[in-house]
């Protein structure tokens, strides 16, 4: 049935969603309501997705919404971003939840530190596991450009990371 | 080419790789699930719904809201018709949705959007099939994130051509509800069906000020109605009762808020 390829493919897709919504720059409400809105339309078009091209449709999908939300916070600069409101582990105690604060705050600092391109090849990859080829259809880039994105992007985030205490140079050298 | 093993499994140290586990551990709320199946309609989400209405089958309290699943089943929730007719409680508080969501399916074959905000990369719309153009799949971001959720079928067919100017943020009220309200009100109905109706009444305190245009003023009115009979507030359910008398008439929840009026000591209809 319909509905159900459709129930299917948004619980297999939607944590996706909203990781890549965040990882790109939303807060917490805001990936909220993207990774709705992006099962929202790519259920509606699921007839026209290439089978194994899902996460690149939905990559695409929420990149294309993120750069809204940005575009439409630069118009209207007075509307103060949502409160977060992070999803934590509630089984967790208090010095894990702390630990994942951190954690997720600090990611979200280095990864702001790279160019949007060098990001989203980082955050495909090394987050969310997508190959290379997936990433250069998601991206629309050849697979060699992929490859020197992901290079420097890593060389970035190492040295973002250093630069924030993150880990020590000495740890950086045993690399 | 071959792939770059990822530092996940070699490479960083470990601080790097304990930020990217995390990462990736991480998920979306159960909200955006769940708000994502109301909004399709579909059988789980449908399912959901039921049975929370069953749970909700004891008690004064629960006849109430029994009222305000039927008037959810109607389909009439501020005008907006749920397409089909379905009957049932899946629609209680996201029928606006399902009406975008048919918008969507509606809508004209989605263009490509390749030229996103330069705090992204350019994406190129997906590829769907290689006949086939790449369809940018982007919805309307309105100015205001609030309504950025769902919208209804106009705001998502303009929102196919790509770089079209968002809708402007305020405006007359369309059939436009953000994830936020929807959460909002399902919310305060887990507070009545849970026999909490102070907590209900409280999250629903502020609602019109904290959504502009409130387009679930209908529901929100109906649940802050009941939630005050519950308490015992009966000149704060009658006050309620005399909004949705006085603003939405032809709704199916009026016939519950012309009997609260017509309690002795209830104020006296306008």
């Amino acid at each position: 049935m319909p509905g159900d390829r459709a129930e299917a493919f948004a619980r297999a897709h939607v944590d996706f969603a909203w990781r890549v919504a965040r990882r790109l720059g939303l807060a917490p409400a805001d990936a909220d309501d993207v990774a709705q809105k992006a099962m929202l339309i790519a259920t509606s078009k699921l007839d026209s997705v290439k089978p194994g091209s899902e996460q690149a449709f939905v990559y695409g999908t929420v990149a294309n919404l993120v750069s809204k939300v940005f575009r439409s916070r630069r118009r209207h600069p007075e509307e103060p971003e949502e409160a977060a409101e992070e999803p934590l582990d509630h089984e967790a105690n208090p010095e894990r939840l702390l630990e994942q604060r951190r954690a997720r705050g600090t990611l979200d600092a280095i990864l702001a530190a790279l160019t949007p391109d060098l990001r989203a090849a980082f955050v495909l990859f090394e987050i969310e596991g997508l190959s290379q080829p997936e990433i250069a259809e998601a991206l629309g880039i050849p697979l060699g450009t992929v490859a020197s994105r992901l290079r420097r992007a890593r060389e970035e985030f190492t040295r973002v990371a250093v630069r924030r205490g993150v880990f020590s140079n000495d740890a950086r050298r045993r690399e | 080419m071959s792939e770059p093993k990822r530092w996940l499994l070699d490479g960083p140290p470990a601080e790097i790789r304990a930020l990217l586990e995390h990462a990736r551990s991480e998920s979306a709320p159960p909200r955006v699930l769940r708000g994502t199946l109301v909004a399709l309609g579909t059988t789980s989400a449908t399912t959901a719904m039921a049975s929370a209405g069953a749970a909700a089958s004891t008690g004064a309290k629960v006849s109430m809201l029994g009222i305000l699943l039927k008037w959810g089943g109607a389909g009439l929730l501020a005008g907006t018709v749920v397409a089909g007719g379905a009957a049932g409680v899946d629609r209680l508080v996201v029928s606006r949705h399902a009406v975008a969501h048919a918008s969507v399916e509606q809508a004209p074959p989605l263009v490509t959007a390749a030229n996103p905000s330069p705090d992204l990369p350019r994406t190129p719309a997906p590829r769907t099939t290689p006949e086939e153009p790449a369809a940018a799949a982007e919805g309307p971001v309105t100015g205001s994130k609030r309504a950025l959720a769902v919208s209804s079928r106009a705001s998502v067919a303009s929102a196919a051509r790509a770089d079209e100017p968002a809708p402007p943020r305020a405006g007359p009220p369309t059939e436009t509800a953000s994830a936020q309200e929807v959460a909002l009100v399902d919310g305060a109905m887990s507070a009545l069906r849970a026999g909490d109706a102070a907590g209900a009444a409280r999250s629903l305190a502020g609602y019109e000020t904290r959504f502009v245009p409130a387009h679930l003023e209908p529901e929100v009115l109906f649940l802050r109605m009941v939630a005050a009979e519950a308490r015992g507030d009966g000149s704060e359910a009658a006050r309620n009762a005399e909004l949705i008398v006085g603003r939405y008439p032809k709704s199916p929840g009026v016939g519950r808020a012309e009997e609260i009026l017509r309690v002795p000591g209830a104020a006296t209809k306008h």
